[in-house]
């Protein structure tokens, strides 16, 4: 019995020193990519923030500080779509974080993508997406407490809070449905310059039009190397390689 | 307010529509040629619309004239669209003499639009155009497939393009998509030159159709190259027309067909090395190139930050074109803090050539207040064709910069300049030195408790329904809470006080019963058992009961002789003929 507790106790502490291990590690080496960052060194602090991610990734977590970093990294080495699909990836995770809404705004500037969302789209993007999800959610409940007390209950009070809940909740639950068929849609980041293609076929196009980096596409369905894919801003649909874009996806 | 806004759609639309121009050009790829040769001529028609028409093509009576295909070209630059198509022809002269290709005419909203007439001189055949005889022809019957890789010139500077052309001709019909591997082209940047070209050429009176291809290739240093082999492997049909009678000919209908590579010649290439010594300042940029210089805002206040936009357009390798930093600090002097250049690329291919335009964006802050001057801004290149430097000169910018209220850089301090950058850079973009890690979350489980409200309303109205129309129907109301009622009650039995267990068991079943049948307690009887159950239920449960409900009365009014008895296995029996009861009359 003793034996057995022992080795227990062994085999945890064994997974504690493992576990601390890693995080220490993960620590030194995001201070060593800081350090390369602020020396200017930009290139071995992109791979160290590029190491930091893909450990996490192994363990099924995410950071929106590795990721703002490898956005600032590829920024300064001049690569705005890859910075861009980085800042995307920061604002998923953090998505009110001043810092990151400002160089994404900058990169969009930068690339002329900044008008890609209207009116409406801009309302429906103020909140993130489970911030949206948890106020429908409050409402959802304000409301319909407030129906199930009013069969049981006539109060003034309850039928005012019922009629205003309501319409916030019906409001936001549009907005909601909004905002999921655009969760849904898969978007990505085309990372370097390139052509949109008539055709899924660099052999046989006819047609080809020039698009910049950092520009946002909806990904509409995929053939062999190519992605159909919809620009928004500019209205028009075509092919692009897939090596060209990143798809944003956590 | 709709009509006022339709009504501006409507004229926009109008004058849109009005002031839509275009633009036809005619050329030929030379204008001497010999009997035996070909003519390509393109009409290329452009403008601000994507409608745009097909050309009238006049008699040419002195050549045989095939339609080559066609191909356009779409940009859409800030709403902008620009369009153009060009009309490829083949044409093969048919006898010796100088002739003109008549004005080419487009008809367009009213308006004609003509080319310029073309002259051509049609000279004695020389030699006949030979099929290559090189391994890459494929020596099947008739020679009907073959390729063939050039390049526009085969000494060239560094960085200047060269053009490769890849032609894959063939007279046969394919069985399947060829498959092209490019050639190697180490030592050389590549650029893809869309569109690919089909056409029908004659090549020893026989007419091929002709896929092209075109590179654009930039040399990286000097000295010899090659471009490798390229490859084509292709299916084409096992049969020749000649053995219509013999067994081949019939191997057609039950062939797959057989696979056929064909390869081209490498070429050799000789980079030449820019001249020098090279002029201060030069980067490497080969080609023709214009400078421009320009700034979003040219009033501004002393720490505000803008960008100072240099734009370098013309031919050549667009991606190579570097400006550096430390020569934007070296032109902008002491006044301004410079930060890093941030650059954008726009790159079109006209004309199988490599244009387009480079941005360089560089963040600058005014350090004094006063009008300041950004002087010219010089980028030298190497012209290839003129074999010389020569240098592309920006205009001056006058900033009028306003004194800062409270600024940001303190001036007082006599910090250093970088130190300055420095306290700018992290305002501007701010690097986290710690981090956080998350587990990644599914967004499901705050979807699905959107529903918990809706679904608990739901059920409450349903019971509450339930219950209402329940209470409509008295009988069926008490008879669906008999069961229920009678199990509470037994719950609720003293088992020590065996004079009240035989009263409060017989008063169990008849109430139970009388719930069953709608009747009062005092109404049971066996005559209304009997009448209730005698057809509804088994005839040993029916039996068991009547047993049971004259056993319980007799030992109620006699509990002195069951004092032996085992009363909690008695209410168990009892317990069963109610489950019984319930179970039976359930079905019915």
């Amino acid at each position: 019995m003793k034996q057995k507790k022992y080795k227990i106790l062994k085999t945890l502490i064994f997974f504690v020193i493992i576990i601390s291990i890693g995080k220490t590690n993960t620590l030194s080496l995001f201070n060593e990519a800081v350090d390369e960052y602020k020396k200017g060194n930009f290139t071995n602090a992109l791979e160290k923030f590029l190491t930091i991610k893909e450990e996490l990734h192994k363990n099924k977590k995410i950071s929106a500080e590795v990721f703002y970093n490898i956005g600032n990294c590829y920024f300064r080495l001049n690569q705005l779509g890859l910075s861009r699909y980085y800042y995307e990836l920061a604002k998923l995770c953090n998505y009110h974080n001043k810092n990151i809404n400002y160089n994404l705004n900058l990169v969009k500037k930068l690339t002329g993508n900044n008008l890609e969302e209207n009116l409406m789209e801009q309302i429906v993007s103020f909140f993130s997406f489970n911030e949206l999800l948890i106020l429908i959610f409050i409402l959802n409940l304000i409301f319909f407490s407030s129906i199930i007390l009013n069969i049981f209950l006539t109060s003034k009070l309850l039928k005012w809070a019922k009629r205003i809940s309501g319409i916030l909740f019906g409001i936001l639950f549009i907005l909601g449905i909004i905002r999921y068929i655009n969760e849904t849609k898969l978007t990505g980041i085309i990372i370097e310059p390139t052509n949109l293609l008539s055709a899924p076929t660099e052999l046989g196009q006819t047609k080809s039009i020039q698009i910049n980096e950092a520009k946002k596409v909806i990904i509409l369905t995929e053939k062999e190397d190519f992605y159909a894919v919809y620009l928004k801003q500019d209205k028009i649909q075509g092919w692009i390689k897939k090596d060209k874009i990143k798809t944003i996806k956590l | 307010m709709k009509k006022i806004l339709f009504f501006i759609f409507i004229i926009f639309n109008f004058y849109h529509f009005i002031s839509a121009e275009i633009n036809v050009v005619a050329s030929v790829d030379k204008n001497v040629v010999s009997l035996n040769e070909q003519i390509t001529l393109q009409i290329t028609i452009s403008g601000t619309t994507t409608n745009l028409p097909q050309p009238k093509i006049p008699q040419l009576s002195e050549f045989q004239v095939y339609s080559s295909g066609r191909s356009q070209n779409i940009s859409i630059i800030n709403g902008q669209v620009n369009s153009s198509i060009t009309f490829s022809y083949v044409l093969v002269p048919q006898k010796i003499g100088e002739f003109e290709i008549p004005p080419i005419t487009v008809e367009y909203q009213g308006k004609t639009y003509q080319t310029q007439p073309i002259k051509i001189k049609v000279e004695k055949q020389t030699s006949t155009q030979q099929i290559p005889t090189e391994k890459n022809v494929y020596k099947g019957t008739k020679r009907d497939l073959f390729i063939e890789t050039f390049v526009d010139k085969k000494k060239a500077y560094v960085n200047e393009q060269i053009t490769l052309t890849f032609r894959f001709y063939t007279k046969v019909n394919l069985l399947s998509q060829p498959q092209y591997s490019p050639p190697s082209t180490t030592g050389f940047l590549t650029e893809d030159l869309p569109p690919q070209r089909n056409y029908y050429t004659i090549i020893d009176s026989e007419r091929y159709y002709v896929t092209e291809i075109k590179t654009a290739l930039f040399p990286t240093t000097a000295g010899k190259f090659t471009i490798g082999e390229a490859t084509v492997r292709c299916m084409i049909e096992d049969f020749d027309i000649d053995d219509f009678f013999s067994d081949s000919f019939f191997k057609r209908f039950f062939s797959t067909g057989k696979e056929v590579v064909l390869k081209s010649q490498p070429i050799e290439i000789t980079v030449l090395p820019l001249p020098q010594p090279q002029p201060q300042f030069f980067y490497g940029s080969v080609g023709k190139y214009t400078i421009t210089t320009y700034i979003e805002k040219t009033k501004i206040s002393q720490n505000e930050t803008v960008f100072l936009n240099i734009k370098i357009s013309g031919i050549g390798n667009i991606k190579s074109i570097s400006f550096p930093k430390s020569t934007i600090e070296n032109i902008l002097g002491k006044n301004f803090l410079v930060y890093d250049p941030i650059s954008s690329l726009e790159i079109k291919k006209e004309n199988y050539k490599v244009i387009g335009n480079k941005i360089f964006k560089i963040p600058i802050t005014p350090l004094v207040a006063g009008k300041i001057v950004i002087p010219e801004i010089k980028f030298i290149y190497f012209n290839p064709e003129t074999a010389q430097y020569e240098t592309t000169i920006s205009k001056p910018i006058t900033l009028e910069v306003l004194p800062a209220e409270k600024s940001n850089l303190n001036i007082e301090k006599n910090l250093s300049k970088k130190e300055y950058q420095k306290i700018e850079l992290e305002d501007i973009r701010y690097i986290f030195e710690t981090f956080k890690a998350k587990r990644i979350y599914s967004k499901n489980l705050l979807i699905l408790i959107q529903f918990i409200p809706l679904f608990s309303w739901l059920s409450i109205i349903t019971y509450r329904t339930y219950r209402k129309n329940l209470l409509k129907d008295i009988k069926k109301y008490r008879a669906t809470r008999a069961y229920k009622k009678a199990f509470e009650e037994i719950k609720k039995i003293n088992f020590k006080d065996k004079n009240k267990f035989w009263e409060k068991i017989y008063e169990i079943i008849t109430e139970y019963l009388a719930d069953k049948m709608n009747l009062t307690k005092e109404a049971i009887c066996i005559e209304e058992i009997n009448k209730f159950y005698k057809n509804k239920i088994s005839s040993q449960t029916y039996n068991e009961l009547i047993y049971f409900w004259e056993e319980i009365n007799f030992y109620r009014f006699a509990p002195s002789k069951v004092e032996n008895l085992n009363i909690k296995e008695y209410l168990n029996k009892v317990i069963s003929l109610l489950k019984k009861l319930e179970d039976e009359t359930k079905k019915i």
